[in-house]
């Protein structure tokens, strides 16, 4: 036999096999994990990686080329006064919402736990309204309710007569305002995650400690808050996560303003990646905003104890 | 709970009275905008603010489709957000199944590496995946728009997780059928997660309609302008118009609210199932 005949034998053999029901098996599994790889390869890991690799070259979009800098973007950045400013605006950001989503949230579960299920279920629709309801929608809502002048919030301040800040114009007020905000917006969603943890603690536990004689203190301590461990830490990582990437309501209600005061990183990557096109400075801002992001994640899941079981 | 007399005669009645307190918070700014998309533009600036309209009217709404492009955006948001879902409800029940009932070299490594781009921000990746995206002609056009959100992770990640709940030996008893691969995908394990691929489908709907930072950054183009950034867009254009901004805003908001109170079981079940995974 020559070669070509055996090269066709071969190709034969192979189409042959795909007849045969592992063939088939395997075309099948083939046709949906292939276009699967390839998705997340070009539009996941390839963006990453370049984001990388670009934090460390000097790319304006309107030169074509990329120069090599080493690690000058990083150090730019410790001298760039409005990247101190967002990153400093995002943690207090985050600093402002993570306690708040996390005490009301779970207050609010407590408070559904204990309430019969009908009355549970109307809450619970009207809790988790404001996050179904689109970001750019609720942003001009409260844009709204924040007007010094005709704005429902300082009208019901004049009514008990505290003072009546200008809110979104105001430098100080700014960008706790747009805090009150996202933690309304949020805390329905981990309220109903908090109920499911909160479900899943077996009764009997409450039972037994009710018979050793403890308290209704003495059993949130000892039984709610450590079970709870689990569904506390995955309520922390995601709330600081989400607040670290904040971006659509501070673009809508301040754009950064007044007087950067509201600059957040995201906002800051925009900023220099898009618009000014400098993407390479931007992917250095990104590579950072990733780190800080990283690290949170790793601090909360290292240093609280998940290892209870029941 | 064990609850003694104290507690249901005390305690709850406070708890449901500040619950409910919680909830009338949820619902006023809600109020207030839908109350002030038909009051006149006058009225929308007095001071102090009214909250029911002292004479109704439509117009604003009248001028929410004359000052601006809404039905276009509607249009577009339509088109992009249905595909998305679509696509998104087919790859993750597809891949889901895969991923869950065969063996197949690499499997675990790859679906641990699908996994963990979940830890990615989009924020992180955004100036890399616009330059690709510009380099592949690809901004300013629908594709564009689509594209990322064809696949899910969130959706592959859940639809494999409950594709775990079909019995093996129902798989089984079809390939002795003679059901081939696609069959078995088809005509029993599409059936029996409907429930979950239905809750995945209106969170995915709910997500997409409301997608900004992306578009925001591929679509200069007036005609693609999906509703989000129409609606941003003409905020910063027309000054102090609130009461078209409302009426534009509701507009925008109605979809969501109305797919919202359809599912809203399969919304709030989904949580209960997802959310903690």
């Amino acid at each position: 036999m020559d070669a070509a005949t055996v090269g066709r034998l071969r190709t034969w053999s192979v189409f042959a096999s795909l007849r045969t029901h592992r063939g088939k098996r395997a075309l099948f599994i083939g046709s949906v994990v292939i276009p699967l790889v390839a998705f997340y390869a070009v539009f996941h890991i390839y963006p990453l990686v370049f984001a990388v690799v670009l934090s460390f070259f000097n790319w304006q979009a309107s030169r074509k080329t990329m120069d090599f800098v080493g690690t000058t973007n990083f150090r730019a950045l410790v001298d760039d006064i409005y990247y101190i400013e967002a990153l400093t605006n995002t943690l207090r950001f985050a600093a402002m919402v993570v306690p708040s989503v996390v005490i009301l949230s779970l207050l609010i579960a407590l408070g559904f736990d204990r309430i019969g299920r009908r009355l549970r279920d109307i809450y619970s629709m009207l809790y988790f309204l404001p996050l179904v309801s689109s970001l750019i929608a609720l942003s001009i809502i409260w844009r709204w309710l924040y007007h010094p002048t005709f704005g429902l919030i300082n009208y019901f301040l004049g009514l008990v007569g505290l003072p009546q800040p200008a809110w979104l114009q105001n430098y100080d007020t700014a960008l706790p305002a747009i805090a009150i905000m996202t933690v309304w917006r949020a805390i329905g969603f981990y309220a109903l995650i908090f109920l499911t943890g909160l479900q899943g603690i077996p009764e009997s536990f409450y039972e037994a400690a009710s018979i050793d004689g403890a308290g209704s203190w003495t059993k949130f301590r000892g039984i709610t808050v450590p079970l709870l461990t689990p569904t506390l830490l995955f309520v922390l990582v995601m709330s600081m996560i989400g607040s670290l990437l904040t971006f659509t309501q501070v673009w809508i209600m301040t754009k950064g303003g007044p007087a950067r005061a509201t600059i957040v990183v995201a906002l800051y990557v925009y900023d220099q990646g898009i618009q000014r096109m400098n993407l390479g400075y931007a992917s250095a801002i990104a590579v950072t905003l990733f780190l800080v992001i990283l690290t949170f994640t790793y601090l909360q899941i290292r240093f609280i104890r998940t290892d209870w079981q029941y | 709970m064990v609850t003694s007399s104290w507690q249901r005669y005390l305690v709850q009645p406070i708890v449901i009275a500040l619950l409910g307190i919680g909830a009338l918070w949820m619902i006023i700014p809600f109020g207030w905008m839908a109350l002030s998309t038909i009051k006149p533009a006058g009225e929308i600036l007095s001071v102090p603010p009214t909250f029911l309209p002292s004479q109704p009217t439509l117009d604003n709404y009248v001028q929410a489709f004359e000052k601006t492009a809404i039905q276009r955006w509607y249009v577009n948001s339509a088109v992009v957000t249905l595909t998305v879902t679509f696509s998104a409800l087919l790859v993750s029940s597809l891949g889901g199944f895969v991923f869950a009932k065969y063996q197949f070299p690499g499997r675990d490594l790859i679906f641990l590496v699908i996994l963990g781009t979940m830890m990615i921000p989009f924020e992180v990746i955004m100036v890399p995946l616009y330059k690709l995206f510009v380099d592949l002609g690809m901004n300013n056009t629908y594709a564009g728009l689509i594209v990322p959100g064809l696949v899910s992770t969130f959706g592959l990640f859940m639809m494999r997780q409950f594709m775990h709940g079909v019995p093996d030996e129902l798989l089984d008893a079809a390939t002795i059928d003679g059901c081939s691969e696609l069959q078995k995908y088809y005509r029993i394990v599409l059936p029996l997660v409907k429930p979950p691929l239905g809750t995945l489908g209106i969170f995915t709907f709910m997500w997409n309609w409301d997608s900004f930072l992306w578009p925001l950054l591929i679509i200069t183009r007036g005609e693609l302008t999906t509703l989000p950034l129409g609606i941003a867009a003409f905020i910063q254009e027309s000054g102090t118009t609130y009461n078209v901004y409302f009426a534009a805003a509701l507009l925008a908001l109605l979809p969501v609210l109305i797919v919202f109170f359809l599912g809203q079981k399969q919304i709030v079940r989904g949580v209960a199932l997802t959310g903690m995974r």
